[in-house]
């Protein structure tokens, strides 16, 4: 195995986009950070992944002491080395949350810390990690996962759209304040079909309807492997700060007409 | 580099120097088989060679529809998987100084010339059912300074870019445009040495600097990947954070 000299820490890594992201980068030689909720997703990767090059953190990334707790065990294992690469991941992916009129307080909390919170949170622990990178040359980057519906909505995703949406400013005020050493874009993914990426016993593989795929400009519906693509692009775009890229098959640019 | 475009033929227009010249050897090193377009067949000839590699010259006017029928016949044969519609003109002269011809003329060079190269790419494209075409707009395309011909050109290549991806995904073909800052290239070398604009720039910008050619080449190479395989109708922008500073 080549040597691992890079790091990357993922939000939300126990299943889906980040479990992906989490498989993709070890796959390619880095060492990997995960936090997640899910404890069970957690030790299936942990059977997957020799703890040498990954460390699975069970933590909810949307709780001051929780995150705290996490990065005292991330230090631990870093050591003197240097964290390249965030990817402020996790949330509460079920985006529907009912009628306004009836959406409980606590509830709409939920989705704003489960991803904005937990941006905001787990960044602040890790700008300093970042930083070691920056120094060394190394190159330093946060990819915050946000979403289409950061900028469209279906009706009833007030909390999950809001936050979203509060991840696309926090990304472009992160970027004009910790650059030049640390570079922050948001990936805004469309469809993505995470199902055969989620622990074993919630693993399937949903047979799309034609039109849910013809409706994608691309004619398909998207893997969570196109957001680990476009993460890995990310880190190596020495120009790009401040951004969004979407990942949706095209779906933003085209005008729907038939459900 | 990684081989990922081995196989792959692109076409590249106002290749000869600054940003086209870079990302036409990028594929190159990518794997691409690559055509440099432009009109001046010497210069080229001498980007190709500095290349080198599966770089070749295919120079003709892109504003002339004869000679870019002649050109497409020619590719068509071989095939193109990739094409970047880079050329581009830019007026900077103020909106009193201005004609309507001079705003015909620059549209055909910056609009209407990479909407038919897109149309007869894809003609070759359609029936592999596989392409991409990556259109080189500008922040322009988003912000102005006055400008307005280069302004309302990139704007429309923009729009150009997002009705091309609705259309041609079906025929699986992506189409994205990578909208550069302020990049340091030949033709800029004037601001470049401009210690004002240098100063604007650290001030403006999170990565307080100019911009190399190579990074919009990294941007395209990225969009023309098979990585990239869910990214259409998407502007990405290469600004070192231009335009998400106030």
């Amino acid at each position: 195995m080549a040597e691992r000299s890079k790091t990357i820490l993922i939000t939300g890594a126990g299943n889906g986009i980040g479990r992906a992201t989490l498989m993709h980068f070890h796959g390619a030689g880095w060492r990997v950070i995960g936090l997640d909720l899910d404890e069970a997703a957690l030790e299936e990767l942990r059977e997957a992944l020799p703890e040498e090059t990954a460390l699975l953190i069970a933590c909810d990334a949307g709780k001051e002491d929780a995150v705290a707790d996490a990065f005292d065990r991330i230090e631990e294992w870093l050591g003197e080395d240097a964290l390249h690469c965030l990817v402020n991941n996790s949330g509460i992916a079920d985006p529907y949350c009912g009628p306004l009129e009836d959406l409980a307080l606590e509830k709409w909390q939920g989705w704003i810390d489960a991803s904005l919170t937990a941006a905001f949170l787990v960044s602040r622990s890790a700008i300093p990690l970042l930083r070691r990178a920056a120094d060394t040359g190394g190159g330093a980057s946060i990819a915050n996962i946000s979403s289409t519906r950061a900028v469209m909505s279906e009706p009833e995703s007030f909390a999950y759209a809001a936050a979203k949406g509060g991840i696309d400013a926090l990304t472009h005020a992160m970027a004009v304040t910790l650059g030049p050493e640390i570079r922050v874009n948001a990936i805004r993914p469309g469809w993505i079909e995470t199902g055969p990426w989620q622990k074993s016993e919630e693993r399937e593989h949903p047979d799309h309807r034609a039109n849910d795929r013809e409706q994608h400009p691309v004619g398909r519906i998207g893997e969570p492997q196109d957001i680990a693509r476009a993460v890995e692009y990310l880190h190596t775009a020495g120009f790009v700060t401040g951004q969004h890229l979407n990942v949706d098959g095209g779906m933003t640019v085209k005008m729907i007409y038939e459900h | 580099m990684t081989g990922r475009l081995n196989g792959k033929r692109a076409l590249v227009t106002g290749a000869a120097r600054g940003i086209g010249f870079a990302i036409a050897q990028r594929l190159m090193e990518e794997g691409a088989e690559v055509f440099l377009n432009g009109r001046d067949r010497d210069a080229l000839e001498d980007a190709a060679v500095r290349i080198g590699g599966a770089a070749q010259a295919l120079a003709f006017d892109v504003a002339d529809d004869a000679a870019t029928a002649a050109a497409f016949e020619r590719l068509r044969e071989g095939g193109l998987d990739i094409l970047v519609n880079n050329v581009g003109q830019r007026d900077r002269r103020p909106l009193a100084d201005l004609s309507r011809t001079d705003m015909v003329a620059l549209l055909e060079m910056n609009l209407v010339a990479p909407f038919d190269l897109a149309r007869r790419a894809a003609l070759i494209m359609r029936p592999r059912n596989h392409g991409r075409i990556v259109n080189i707009t500008s922040i322009a395309a988003e912000i102005a300074r006055g400008d307005v011909l280069y302004t309302a050109s990139k704007g429309g290549l923009a729009a150009l870019t997002r009705a091309l991806a609705a259309e041609l995904g079906g025929s699986g073909i992506t189409v994205n445009s990578v909208a550069p800052g302020y990049f340091a290239t030949e033709a800029n070398k004037e601001m470049v040495a401009d210690e004002d604009v240098a100063a604007h720039l650290q001030r403006r910008t999170s990565l307080g600097r100019w911009g190399q050619p190579e990074e919009v080449a990294g941007a395209v190479a990225y969009l023309v990947s098979d990585e990239a395989g869910y990214v259409t109708g998407h502007s990405l922008a290469v600004d070192g954070g231009y335009l998400s500073h106030f």
